[in-house]
């Protein structure tokens, strides 16, 4: 690879032909003096997306008809410098319904301080991949990923950003004992928090600031991966200011800002039996939500101003406990074909079910249940196509950005989202 | 918004998608029956090293460190340079199954999932036992497996614990 970039180089600057060939002479010193035979790999993943809705738009205007507008490439690569520490990152271009961006997935410095014949720990610096249960870290790569969508409840495409990466730095310890591999992540820092129109619920935009995120994970596998499971705590907050704040308008547009503080507590667990994997997750979530009001003056005396103003400052403090979970059941036919059954809830406030202290939006919206089936084939090692259906009651994890008007929305929905991917 | 009608043909169209991909994947089912992923005549696969590596005895847990790409270096302080054979090889799935005891699929997908997620770099691959054989004997730190019979003094055996 490397020869390949000095060739290319000489063949880019004819002029200094004689500096790239010296650059080409240097790179091949420095390759056969590395004793690491592989050093620098790379790969991506281009995926394609339909999604047609009965009701409501799911991945752009898929209710009118047929939406592609689900498009994912990625570009991964790592170089491993020194026999213990590695850069590796990955460029994500990323267009889901409204959202369309480009951005640095993640980019880390690995350094391992510590390696025995059975313990090995290490640091990670830079933008890490939340390590959120079982899927979290690849969620964007369709090769990785358990179904077409993992399941919105927890891995919500419109909720994305909050769980997907921070900057700051990852302890890790991977322990190999009698009963399989142990993994512990520890990890704390600045969410990865773009601007609030990629954050779905905001659509007038704005800022975000104080963000951060701990989150705390071990992750068990057996060596014959008959089990997988997973404990994830987080402790998460941001603070947002709002671009936009109307004199007028519903009691929603008056805020002007707020602070969300999220504690989570999460368990993962896959069991392989024969051709069967089942899988199952529950999150658990404490969510405060603290708006800060604009201040609204009004004359005490309409008819005489004179008389002074006072001051409106609506207090909105938000405290639930959600709940989500799924239970999966997939069969593999072969090594190319699987097909899978899912029973996916979430509720955004496990005591009020129903969503009836829902704020300026139907009730509906505080809780989505969504029976899916679906089958990927594996092409073969580069390619695989799927195919899913979902049966949705509620809106929860649907995207306010593809569906602004949340009055307009119907609570009983179906959807259908095929893609292909392609790896290299 | 649609017509009642409208959502009624979309429901059947989308049922009717969804009896089709449930076909498409019961049809292929029939044929993993016939295949036997044990080849006999070579099943007397050994674990191999460069000569210049002195560590030539691993305990289990240490074979399976290695093989979960999560572990770089030798005891020793040498980086490792793990080999496989193509996933469908007789030869790796015998691997597989009779020294780390799981599935082809299984490491694969931890593997992926690494890969992708960039903690930690691929196995690499080489298509054939004679490229296995060569690559270990020419790369210092490097790890494999090759059919017992193929045995000489360029590479060294590796016995687990």
């Amino acid at each position: 690879m490397i020869q390949l970039l000095s060739l290319l180089l000489i063949n880019r600057c004819p002029k200094n032909t004689h500096i790239a060939l010296h650059i080409m002479l240097v790179l091949f010193a420095l390759n056969s003096a590395n004793t690491l035979a592989q050093k620098w790999q790379y790969q991506g993943v281009l995926t394609q997306g339909i999604s047609i809705t009965d009701e409501n738009n799911f991945f752009g205007d898929s209710d009118e008809s047929p939406s592609f507008e689900y498009t994912e490439a990625s570009l991964s690569g790592s170089y491993q410098f020194h026999r213990s520490s590695r850069i590796s990152g990955q460029a994500l271009y990323r267009r889901a319904g409204a959202i369309d961006e480009a951005s640095i997935d993640y980019l880390v410095l690995d350094s391992q301080f510590f390696s025995s014949d059975a313990l090995i720990s290490g640091i990670r610096l830079g933008r890490y991949k939340q390590p959120y249960g079982l899927y979290n870290e690849t969620r964007d790569v369709a090769f990785a990923r358990q179904s077409v969508l993992l399941a919105q409840s927890l891995y919500s495409d419109s909720q994305r950003d909050l769980k997907l990466s921070s900057d700051g730095l990852l302890l890790y310890t991977s322990l190999f004992n009698d009963y399989g591999q142990w993994d512990f992540d520890l990890s704390y820092g600045a969410i990865n928090l773009d601007n609030v129109s990629g954050f779905s619920g905001f659509p007038s935009g704005g800022e975000f600031d104080n963000e951060y995120a701990a989150v705390g994970r071990v992750l068990f596998e057996s060596f014959d991966s008959t089990w997988r499971a997973a404990i994830t705590i987080l402790d998460a907050g941001v603070g947002i200011t709002f671009n936009l704040q109307p004199l007028f308008g519903t009691p929603n547009e008056l805020i002007s800002g707020g602070d969300l503080e999220e504690q989570e507590v999460f368990a993962s667990i896959e069991y392989n039996w024969h051709n069967w994997l089942f899988s199952s997750e529950y999150r658990f979530s404490h969510t405060q939500t603290f708006f800060s009001p604009v201040q609204i003056s009004v004359p005490i005396d309409i008819t005489n101003p004179a008389l002074g103003f006072r001051t409106f400052s609506p207090d909105i403090n938000i405290d639930r406990d959600g709940e989500a979970y799924y239970f999966q059941a997939k069969y593999i036919f072969n090594p190319q074909w699987t097909s899978y059954i899912r029973w996916d809830v979430v509720y955004d406030d496990k005591n009020d079910k129903n969503g009836d202290s829902a704020v300026n939006a139907p009730h509906y919206s505080m809780y989505a249940k969504d029976l899916t089936v679906g089958t990927l084939w594996n092409i073969n090692a580069s390619m695989l196509w799927g195919v899913e259906i979902h049966h949705v009651k509620g809106t929860q994890w649907l995207s306010t950005i593809d569906n602004p008007a949340p009055f307009d929305t119907k609570e009983d929905w179906n959807l259908f989202v095929s893609t292909f991917s392609y790896r290299f | 918004m649609h017509s009642a009608r409208g959502i009624h043909r979309l429901r059947y169209k989308l049922s009717l998608l969804l009896l089709l991909s449930f076909i498409g994947g019961l049809l292929p089912a029939t044929q993993i029956l016939a295949s036997n992923p044990v080849n006999n005549h070579q099943s007397h696969l050994v674990l191999v090293t460069h000569p210049s590596n002195h560590d030539r005895n691993l305990k289990f847990q240490t074979l399976r460190a290695i093989y979960s790409m999560r572990m770089q270096t030798w005891p020793d302080g040498d980086p490792i340079q793990v080999f496989v054979l193509p996933d469908n090889s007789q030869a790796h799935k015998l691997f597989c199954k009779e020294l780390l005891r799981t599935l082809p699929r299984h490491l694969r997908k931890n593997w992926d999932r690494l890969v992708f997620s960039g903690i930690a770099q691929a196995p690499s691959a080489v298509t054939s036992t004679t490229a296995m054989k060569q690559k270990i004997a020419n790369t210092p730190g490097a790890i494999g497996y090759i059919a017992k019979e193929d045995i000489d003094d360029s590479v060294a055996i590796v016995t687990i614990d």
